[in-house]
């Protein structure tokens, strides 16, 4: 793929074109390409310089390509110059074009006219009192550039001038056990991110992560180094097939081969027993009467429960004498002061006067024998019970 | 001067059916200066009979209702700023009178309960920096309802042991709610008079001091109140475990004076056994503090007392 005279002419010619400064009312603007017919996904420089003509007012720019899905772009540099009522503006920035044929590049730039005084209220205000600039948005409507863009060769996976780098940490292992793999790209140019770097295979499974992209962007285009983590893992041996990829560098129209060999792995069966994971190996099925152990546990000590709750034992004494107790007691004695004793322990004023005649007749020998008082006693008794 | 009695007992029936047991108690405490705690659920007439009571006495009488918001001063009074003479001045609280009845008691905190019981033991107050004796006769009629209620403060063992007699204060019997009932309807409860005065009160503690009490009755009343503190002493091992602490010499002191007063309700000149044994119940019930052993079998004061009646033998 060599350059021919003629577009080498055209090349020049866009470039020159390009350069050429065009006045916009207030400024004048002047973009400048690397190169007007890159390959796909190939670095172009495009460089804007802004120039105020106009030094009776105070200009602000805002510039930006505008964002597609024909190319990517990272803005480099921007340098300004702050001289009284003269700005200017020196934007660089770095765009890879992303499909075939002939693409517009396409920009958004808003100039704001202000004055000095409106500069001078929006700078009095202060952390708790912002102003903001007064001023005003003229929208101006940039011609797009246009770019050629040519096809990668077929079969490119790689666009720059990269260098391959792998690591196997080990390459015996047991069976389903992971085999790391890592995998460097490390070169200029358009950040090599694949999908799929190693492509599926039956033999064994791959695991991957999100590869590390590190890139330093310039003139000379994206220095890049990406990191692809990977495991390997199958049942048994297998054989990691030659994996090459083509890369293309647009800078010497070169193609070129990165290539990781052909690898050997060895997997071993490990021992059933010796495996974490039983589920590939389980134990042989048993019955399993523990809840039949668990149910009479349930049972007894419901049983228990209900016993315990029922027992005699548990219950407080009955504190309750039977009705007929004390008299019982009286009946039983003898003794007339045992009697009195008794009377009086009984706390009932029923029995008040029966006790003041048992007292006269303990104590003065006059009044009823203890045959009448008792009588008089079972009297009062019935009738309590009654 | 029993015939005052008599007629005092008709003009209280005036005013109370039944509950005799409550008024004797309440003559006994009032004869020996002794200080009544009425035990009972609300509506048995106790307030009623206190005030009928200081009625027929023609004693100054004063109610303080206890709540959980009362404070000492509500009771005892305070030093108030009089802006009039610009100074400070003594305002008396009803503790300053004849008869006070302390309604539910139970009811407010410890604090209050500890004003009222030290004035009733000292029956002298301090008011700021000054000093007032409370005027003979200072009767304090407390009631309480059973520590079982929701919202009482139970009475300290040390203060409950100042009251001479708790009275339980039972129903009426059905004659006699009845009889109530009828004159709660046709508001027919009769006005009571005063039939008593200070001196006749006085002119009563005289003839009561006269009241004989043999020796012998002397040392039953000893090894009654000896029995709950060292029952096993007396041939009661077993109440030994259903005690915590046992009765006060108080207890001896208050036993003695109201088997006399009782007597002398009974119109003796002298103390018998029987008298002692329808007080004894009263003055000793809330002074013997029970045991867990005996709070868990249901055991209560009254069988401890009625064992140590049985057991220590009558003269």
């Amino acid at each position: 793929m060599k350059k021919s005279p003629g577009s080498i002419v055209l090349r020049l010619l866009l470039v020159i074109v390009g350069i050429t400064a065009v006045n916009a009312g207030d400024f004048t603007y002047k973009f400048a390409l690397s190169d007007t017919t890159p390959y796909l996904k190939e670095a172009v420089v495009m460089k804007l310089d802004l120039e105020q003509t106009d030094h009776s007012k105070v200009l602000l720019f805002k510039f930006s390509p505008k964002k597609s899905e024909a190319y990517e772009f990272y803005r480099l540099d921007m340098k300004e110059e702050d001289a009284y009522h003269a700005a200017k503006i020196h934007y660089t920035y770095l765009i890879y074009p992303k499909r075939i044929g002939e693409i517009d590049i396409t920009f958004d730039l808003i100039e704001m006219v202000t004055t000095d005084e409106k500069v001078a209220y929006s700078f009095s205000g202060d952390r708790d009192n912002v102003r903001g600039l007064n001023k005003k948005d003229i929208p101006i409507d940039l011609p797009p550039l246009k770019l050629h863009v040519k096809p990668l060769p077929k079969g490119t996976q790689i666009v720059g001038d990269f260098k391959l780098d792998y690591t196997i940490k080990k390459e015996r292992a047991s069976a389903y056990e992971p085999l790391p793999l890592t995998i460097t790209l490390k070169g200029v140019g358009y950040p090599p991110v694949l999908d799929q770097i190693i492509p599926p295979n039956k033999d064994f499974s791959i695991f991957s992560e999100k590869p590390i992209v590190r890139t330093v962007r310039s003139e000379k285009g994206s220095r890049c180094t990406v990191t692809y983590p990977l495991a390997l893992s199958a049942q048994k041996s297998f054989t990691l097939p030659e994996i090459k990829l083509k890369t293309f560098d647009p800078k010497t129209e070169k193609q070129n081969s990165l290539t990781i060999p052909k690898k050997q792995f060895t997997v071993t069966q490990p021992e059933p027993g010796t495996l974490v994971d039983k589920i590939d190996s389980p134990k042989p099925l048993q019955s399993d009467w523990g809840w039949l152990g668990t149910l009479l546990g349930y049972l007894v000590a419901f049983v228990a429960g209900f016993l315990s709750a029922k027992s005699i034992k548990w219950r407080p004494e009955k504190k309750v004498k039977p009705e007929n107790a004390l008299k019982a007691e009286i009946m039983a004695t003898s003794d007339p002061k045992k009697l009195l004793a008794l009377l009086i322990a009984a706390d009932d004023r029923r029995y008040e006067s029966i006790i003041r005649k048992l007292e006269k007749s303990i104590y003065s020998k006059r009044g009823p024998s203890l045959k009448q008082i008792k009588s008089e006693i079972d009297k009062i008794a019935s009738e309590e019970t009654l | 001067m029993n015939q005052k009695i008599e007629k005092l007992k008709k003009e209280l029936g005036k005013a109370v059916i039944g509950q005799e047991q409550m008024v004797e108690g309440l003559l006994i405490g009032l004869l020996s200066e002794g200080h009544i705690l009425l035990e009972g659920v609300p509506g048995l007439a106790k307030t009623t009979t206190v005030n009928a009571l200081s009625k027929a006495l023609g004693l100054d009488f004063k109610r303080i209702q206890f709540t959980p918001d009362l404070l000492p001063s509500d009771i005892i009074g305070a030093e108030i700023y009089d802006p009039k003479n610009n100074s400070f001045r003594i305002k008396k609280g009803p503790l300053f009178t004849n008869l006070l009845l302390a309604d539910e008691i139970n009811r407010a905190p410890s604090k209050v309960q500890s004003a009222l019981l030290e004035v009733m033991q000292e029956r002298q107050v301090t008011i700021g920096d000054e000093s007032f004796t409370i005027e003979e006769p200072f009767l304090v009629m407390a009631t309480q309802n059973p520590i079982e209620q929701e919202g009482v403060y139970a009475l300290p063992e040390a203060q409950l042991d100042r009251f001479m007699m708790k009275l339980l204060v039972k129903h009426n019997s059905e004659e006699e709610e009845l009889e109530i009932m009828r004159k709660a309807a046709t508001k027919s409860f009769g006005e009571v008079s005063t039939i008593f005065t200070a001196e006749d009160l006085q002119a009563v503690k005289e003839e009561l001091a006269k009241i004989h009490i043999d020796a012998q009755l002397e040392r039953y009343i000893v090894q009654i109140i000896a029995s709950t503190r060292d029952p096993g002493k007396f041939g009661m091992k077993t109440l030994g475990s259903s005690i915590m602490y046992g009765a006060s010499p108080r207890a001896s002191i208050d036993l003695f004076k109201a088997a006399k007063a009782k007597a002398f309700l009974e119109g003796n000149d002298f103390v018998s056994p029987a008298d002692i044994g329808f007080v004894v119940h009263d003055v000793l019930r809330h002074r013997i503090v029970l045991s867990y052993e005996a709070r868990a079998q249901g055991i209560g004061t009254d069988e401890i007392i009625a064992t140590i009646i049985k057991t220590i033998p009558i003269p």
